[in-house]
């Protein structure tokens, strides 16, 4: 193979690679023998929150709506090199201006942004993600067609299908903003306009209804989430067990019948297992001493999957969805 | 390492699986089996790695394994490639997010400059990901005509995103 054949054959697998990762829905096609929804293991363990592919409606033929903002802003690369406006707005800053802007992506997220609030635009098509930096962001998100999530130096709000504002403060620190202020103290403030919240920040965990609001004052740490959406779960802070044990809980969406079994560390045990009746609802794994486990998920027609090594700790509920595929 | 950091190389280690491999499935099944042994005991990196050349060096192993097995790979005939394969992927930008997002935003752009009947048969391939078998006996027509049509369009939209990159850059 020559050099020239050689480049061709690189740039065109590059843009199968690029149409693939940019069209390919999260639903993939059927198998003879299913697998459950795949990109767990990269969350896996790390975060508190472990989400399936999530499985949306996207009318066919439909070109998606890359973020565009609109308003007052500037924009600016991710290492604050001012770009033109027009420029593609994934994975750069936006900065709000004196009269404010807005933000909409996918024709399913609108963010209202506050004059001076900073965000960084990430995520892609059907999963977007802002970082709010600074300032205010309200947003409205239409459900049942993508994921959203909000990015703050306190922790994750994912959202489905809500409408809920979101403020950073940086108490005694003012007039410094940006990436600088990432791991600094932070005050972040939720406030619920529509639907309902799920948080869990360490022990903290609850649900805020509409017109509720709360403060994730200290110290910003990555890897804690704070969840957002309509199905949520009950703290259990007032059960005696709640002081020495933890539980695994999460959200089951399109598994009628499935079973969710906690296997010892070594893999080889059952410690406890649920069944779930309903298409859509809450699973309990409770209470389980602390230390390190394996979930296996197991339904008919669809190859069983292990999540290995969730931590399990005192007081603190690990949260882990569950989607299929179809 | 630690599985946070893991998480965030993951997309961009699943692109580079999808450009080695060319499938949606097979490119996730072994970005979760390079990060399984990324995160196994005996597996560590040196202190000061990169944490990105490291997975994909995983990855090209379980990648050599794969194709071995499932002989579906376009680069399956050029196993000695993957190297010169991953040198591309990193002179692209492809490992980095942000180039990425913007090579995505130039499709998207390019997409919309296709006619109406060649962005069906891109959605077809790439969104529905039909093969180009079955693709090709629901349109009555023979492999081989709409392989060499799609390679057409694919032609296309490369010059198209190099252009728009292109321009880009130059502003």
């Amino acid at each position: 193979m020559s050099d020239h054949e050689q480049e061709r054959l690189f740039e065109d697998c590059l843009l199968e690679a690029l149409l693939l990762d940019t069209l390919a829905p999260a639903a993939r096609p059927a198998r003879p023998r299913r697998r459950l929804a795949g990109p767990l293991l990269a969350t896996a363990a790390a975060l508190i929150v472990l989400t399936g592919a999530a499985v949306y409606l996207w009318p066919r033929g439909a070109v998606y709506a890359e973020p565009r903002a609109t308003g007052d802003f500037t924009v600016a690369s991710a290492e604050g090199k001012p770009m033109a406006q027009a420029s593609p707005l994934r994975g750069r800053r936006v900065v709000a201006g004196k009269a404010g802007a807005r933000l909409a992506a996918g024709g399913y997220c609108d963010v209202g942004l506050d004059p001076g609030t900073v965000v960084v635009v990430s995520g892609k098509p059907r999963s977007e993600v802002i970082e709010i930096e600074d300032g205010r962001a309200v947003c409205r998100v239409e459900p049942g067609k993508g994921e959203f999530a909000v990015l703050t130096p306190r922790g994750i709000l994912e959202v489905v299908g809500t409408e809920f504002e979101v403020a950073v403060r940086y108490p005694g620190r003012k007039g410094e903003t940006g990436v600088a202020q990432w791991k600094r103290t932070a005050v972040v403030t939720v406030a619920v306009l529509a639907g309902l919240v799920a948080y869990q920040f360490g022990d903290l965990a609850g649900e805020l209804g509409p017109g509720a609001s709360k403060v994730f004052a200290g110290e910003a740490g990555a890897g804690k989430r704070i969840v957002a959406g309509k199905a949520t779960y009950k703290p259990k802070g007032d059960n005696p067990a709640w002081a020495e044990k933890g539980r695994i809980v999460g959200l089951v969406r399109q598994c009628p019948g499935c079973t969710i079994e906690v296997l010892d560390a070594e893999g080889k045990e059952v410690v406890l297992s649920t069944t779930v009746a309903a298409k859509g609802t809450v699973y309990e794994l409770q209470w389980l001493k602390p230390g390190t486990y394996h979930v296996r998920v197991k339904a008919e027609g669809y190859a069983p999957l292990i999540v290995e090594r969730l931590v399990v700790k005192a007081k603190n509920d690990l949260l882990m969805n569950i989607e299929f595929e179809d | 390492m630690d599985e946070e950091a893991l998480g965030q190389h993951r997309a961009m280690l699943v692109r580079f699986l999808l450009f080695l491999l060319g499938n949606l499935a097979d490119a996730e099944d072994l970005a979760q089996q390079t990060f399984r042994i990324a995160l196994s005991k005996g597996v560590q990196p040196h202190k000061g790695t990169d944490y990105g050349a490291w997975l994909r060096a995983i990855a090209r192993n379980l990648v050599r394994n794969h194709i071995r097995k499932q002989r579906r790979s376009r680069l399956v005939l050029h196993e000695g490639l993957l190297e010169a394969a991953e040198e591309h992927f990193v002179a692209t930008g492809s490992d980095r997010d942000d180039a990425w997002a913007a090579r995505r935003q130039a499709l998207l752009a390019c997409l919309e400059k296709l006619s109406q009947d060649e962005r069906e048969l891109v959605r077809r391939r790439y969104e529905r990901q039909e093969q180009v078998k079955q693709m090709a006996e629901k349109l009555a027509v023979e492999p081989n005509t709409l392989s060499k049509r799609l390679e057409r369009i694919r032609g296309a939209l490369r010059d198209c995103i190099n252009a728009t990159l292109n321009g880009q850059s130059d502003e």
